[in-house]
């Protein structure tokens, strides 16, 4: 949305979207970093096809080999395609991210809106869940729920659990901006005089407010990729994420929990630990030009 | 400041009971017998005892009263019995929290010693090389997860230099030494750090930046003091205001961040006992975890909001 929208007519205009595009395009990482994600959200779609083995045929004869010609990035204990495993496991973490991040955007925003615009008991209710949520470790929460999530689905659904319990558990921090951001805005005069005209609550946050707390949802939204991707890869190493045998960049990097396999088959798991990090990485310079791009205080 | 804490005391209860609804409404949700959630397993298990207990502690009655009595067990001690061993949870936790704690303030300590200072040589000397460096750094430290680094270094200094033990807290069949459990703690706490450094160095940068172009800086330059004092006394004194709230949010972190070390090294704290314990689909266990977890994360963020208060007297009074 931010970026085609400006793409097209960059010389001409000098809207607020066309300068915060300009002061992004200023930092050369945040470049780098929309490229690599650009290339790994392809490498995913097109998995099928740049990816020509299965990844999840065992094939016997060639097991536990080192990066060859024919597999470029080894193979692993029961002879799997490990570029294959990396490409197609690429395909679930980002997903994964996505969903997760969709999810927890879309409840953090709505409860902010409310919170911050009604106020009182409601308010109080929301800042408390908020509270309550972020006193349990990340982690340690989700570990708690996603078995018994995981145990209200049939286990193929599980990836699904894992989606949802990801983004119902992480919505707490943007609910607490928006609502931040709600409070003064409510008070505007642009509101009151919408107030004055009409409009309804539900306009007056959903058309009128809303869209002055983009640019802070747009750099959550960015940083809450990442943390879902880590979230996912930390859960799957711990042996609760996205079950083998279908691949996850996670659960890929969990087989080096055997000394074994850590010491002598490194490159299955070097090569989707890169892939974590190289993706976070990029999605963090992405976050951290697009916050400085969108904050009034850097103009 | 009496009034100050006491207020700060009264608004953390709500959320404490918030809390233990959460981690009851887990328990509830959980498959298997709730009477495992604390009844111990000695008093019988022929279903005509097991349907009288379920009558004796309330299990048939409406879901506000069972909180009420797993409440008020809760808050004597009795967070159950492990499905497996049958051991009684919270002397289980208790055990390991010990192990946990010096993990924590072994990382806490190296974040600070080592990502304070570079967070301010960073500030000092901005968009020089060496700042370049240390901020790509951070973003590194940032984005790798705890497991990645753990099982990097396992890989590089266990298992390639033998420089550490690969795993646990003593050397087995040897005497308890504290060398050896230092020696045992380096490389865990070393990477439990990692991320820790980073976002000390990132926050102390950002704080120091704030504060150096603040007119008092100013004025202390301009009265001719050397740089030194400058920095060091009247600049640095106040950026690390903000950097003990970043040690009190961080707690959070550092304990996700132990349950992965803990795991890759075998260090017998909350964090491995934990994953055991959803590996075994131990519920009592992973809940009583869950609740002294976030428990201790709301007494730290009430410590940090005391000590802020202390050396922040534009909050005590406000």
């Amino acid at each position: 949305m931010l970026i085609p929208a400006t793409a097209q007519s960059l010389s001409t205009g000098n809207s607020p979207t066309q300068r915060a595009w300009k002061r992004f395009r200023r930092s050369k990482l945040a470049l780098v970093g929309l490229v690599v994600v650009a290339i790994m959200a392809i490498l995913a779609i097109a998995a099928p096809i740049v990816a020509q083995q299965d990844p999840l045929k065992n094939d016997l004869l060639n097991r536990s080999k080192p990066p060859t010609a024919e597999h470029i990035f080894g193979t692993d204990r029961t002879g799997r395609d490990v570029f294959s495993r990396t490409i197609y496991g690429g395909r679930i973490s980002l997903l994964v991210g996505l969903v997760a991040v969709t999810l927890s955007v879309s409840i953090g925003t709505v409860l902010g809106l409310i919170s911050g615009f009604y106020g009182g008991l409601v308010d109080n209710i929301v800042m408390r869940l908020t509270d309550v949520i972020m006193a349990f470790p990340p982690i340690i929460i989700i570990m708690a729920a996603v078995p018994i999530v995981a145990n209200l689905l049939p286990s193929e659904a599980t990836i699904y659990g894992i989606m949802a319990v990801i983004g119902l558990l992480t919505w707490p921090q943007l609910a607490r901006l928006i609502r931040g951001q709600t409070l003064v805005l409510r008070n505007a005069e642009y509101v009151i005089a919408a107030q004055s005209l009409g409009a309804s609550k539900g306009r007056q946050m959903f058309v009128h407010i809303l869209p002055q707390t983009l640019a802070s949802l747009l750099v959550f939204a960015t940083f809450g990729i990442a943390n879902a991707i880590l979230l996912e890869a930390g859960l799957s190493f711990l042996g609760q994420g996205v079950q083998p045998p279908i691949p996850s960049w996670g659960n890929m990097v969990e087989t080096a929990r055997s000394l074994d396999i850590l010491e002598n088959l490194p490159w299955t798991w070097f090569a989707p630990g890169l892939f974590i990090v190289v993706t976070v990485v990029s999605i963090n310079f992405i976050g951290d030009a697009l916050r400085d791009a969108v904050d009034p205080k850097s103009r | 400041m009496v009034q100050y804490i006491v207020r700060r005391v009264l608004i953390n209860i709500p959320v404490l009971i918030g809390i233990t609804m959460a981690v009851f409404l887990l328990i509830s949700l959980a498959p298997g017998d709730p009477l495992s959630a604390y009844i111990s397993p000695e008093l019988g298990s022929d279903p005509a005892t097991l349907a009288a207990l379920r009558t004796k502690f309330g299990f048939d009655q409406p879901l506000p009263v069972r909180y009420l009595n797993w409440l008020g067990q809760a808050l004597q001690g009795n967070l159950g019995y492990r499905l497996k061993t049958f051991d009684p949870v919270w002397p289980v936790i208790l055990e390991r929290i010990p192990a946990t704690l010096m993990l924590m303030a072994t990382a806490l300590s190296i974040g600070i010693v080592v990502g304070v200072p570079l967070g301010i040589f960073s500030a000092l000397r901005k968009y020089s090389v060496i700042d370049m460096i240390l901020t790509g750094g951070v973003f590194l430290g940032v984005s790798t997860p705890a497991f990645l680094i753990g099982l990097g270094s396992l890989f590089v200094f266990s298992l390639g230099l033998r420089l550490f033990p690969a795993g646990g807290m003593h050397t087995l069949g040897q005497e308890e030494s504290v060398i050896d459990t230092l020696h045992h703690l380096a490389l865990p706490a070393l990477i439990l750090s990692a991320n820790y450094i980073a976002s000390m160095l990132r926050y102390t940068r950002a704080s120091m930046l704030d504060v150096i172009s603040e007119q008092y800086v100013t004025t202390a330059r301009a009265k001719g003091l050397s740089e030194r004092a400058v920095i060091l006394k009247h600049a640095l004194s106040n950026a690390l205001i903000p950097i003990v709230t970043v040690i009190g949010f961080s707690i959070p972190n550092l304990l996700a961040g132990a349950v992965f070390t803990e795991t890759i090294f075998a260090w017998p704290g909350m964090g491995s006992v934990f994953v055991d314990g959803v590996n075994s689909r131990d519920f009592p266990l992973m809940m009583g975890v869950t609740l002294v977890t976030a428990t201790a994360v709301l007494i730290f963020n009430l410590l940090t909001d005391i000590v802020y208060a202390l050396i922040n007297p534009k909050i005590r009074y406000a």
